[in-house]
């Protein structure tokens, strides 16, 4: 009878297991059988409370380190692609700042220097997009940006109602951003 | 089980149960905290945070 089982010394954690097999292909029954009957015996700290929580850990660690990193990354990425934006083709900070302050310095006088302004956009397709505006919207969006003038002050400089000029602007940012593809801030 | 009687004073808010829990699992803790080599001490935080949330929902 006992020559039947055979005995496999398996090591799980440096602790030794003592697992005892009959023949193999054993019905369940059977196999629930031996483990009531001692046939097998595991060392104690094989379902060990201990064990247990170190498991539950890791695994929550594990998941919780992971939900962070997107989190991370998800808000870097949306960092990173915002600041992108407000390159717009000028290739360093430094050339931005200067044409910034050259722009503030100069007052503004008239269309012919707003397409001066145009020309420095080197994205190919938001110069297009520019371009095929009508003259009135392209005159805001470069007073509102190239200038950084209030709405108030364009309202006034272009003698329409202040009220207008938000909604035209907030239009055509809309307008480019669909047509660049772009639909992350659902402006 | 010495542990077994930790984690039951764990479990009942005791501080020091709860420090000693912690500083059985800080290894792995900082293990996991790593971000490109460097340890992140806001993921270290919340790790930490998981592991008393663990010590509270765990069932013996």
């Amino acid at each position: 009878m006992f020559g039947q089982f055979f005995f496999i010394h398996i090591s799980f954690r440096s602790k030794v297991v003592y697992a005892a097999f009959g023949p193999l292909r054993k019905s369940k029954n059977q196999i629930e059988f031996y483990f009531n009957h001692g046939r097998v015996r595991m060392n104690r700290s094989f379902n060990n409370i201990k064990d247990r929580f170190s498991g539950y850990v890791l695994k929550s660690v594990k998941n919780n380190r992971k939900n962070f990193l997107d989190k991370k990354y998800k808000i870097e990425g949306l960092e990173f692609s915002d600041s992108e934006e407000l390159y717009l083709g000028l290739e360093e900070a430094g050339d931005i700042i200067y044409h910034l302050e050259k722009a503030k310095e100069r007052a503004y006088k008239g269309i012919a220097e707003l397409k001066g302004l145009i020309d420095q956009v080197e994205d190919y397709k938001l110069f297009q997009i520019l371009l095929s505006l009508p003259e009135k919207k392209k005159r805001i969006i470069l007073l509102r940006i190239f200038y950084e003038q209030s709405f108030r002050e364009i309202a006034e400089h272009l003698k329409i109602p202040e009220k207008k000029v938000s909604d035209t602007y907030y239009n055509i940012i809309k307008k480019i951003r669909k047509q660049l593809g772009d639909h992350r801030h659902g402006i | 089980m010495e542990f077994e009687r930790l984690l039951q004073k764990a479990k009942k808010t005791d501080k020091e149960a709860l420090l000693k829990v912690l500083e059985m699992y800080r290894p792995l803790l900082v293990k996991y905290a790593k971000v490109n080599g460097k340890v992140n001490e806001d993921l270290y935080q919340e790790l930490v945070c998981t592991v008393l949330v663990c010590v509270k929902k765990f069932s013996m």
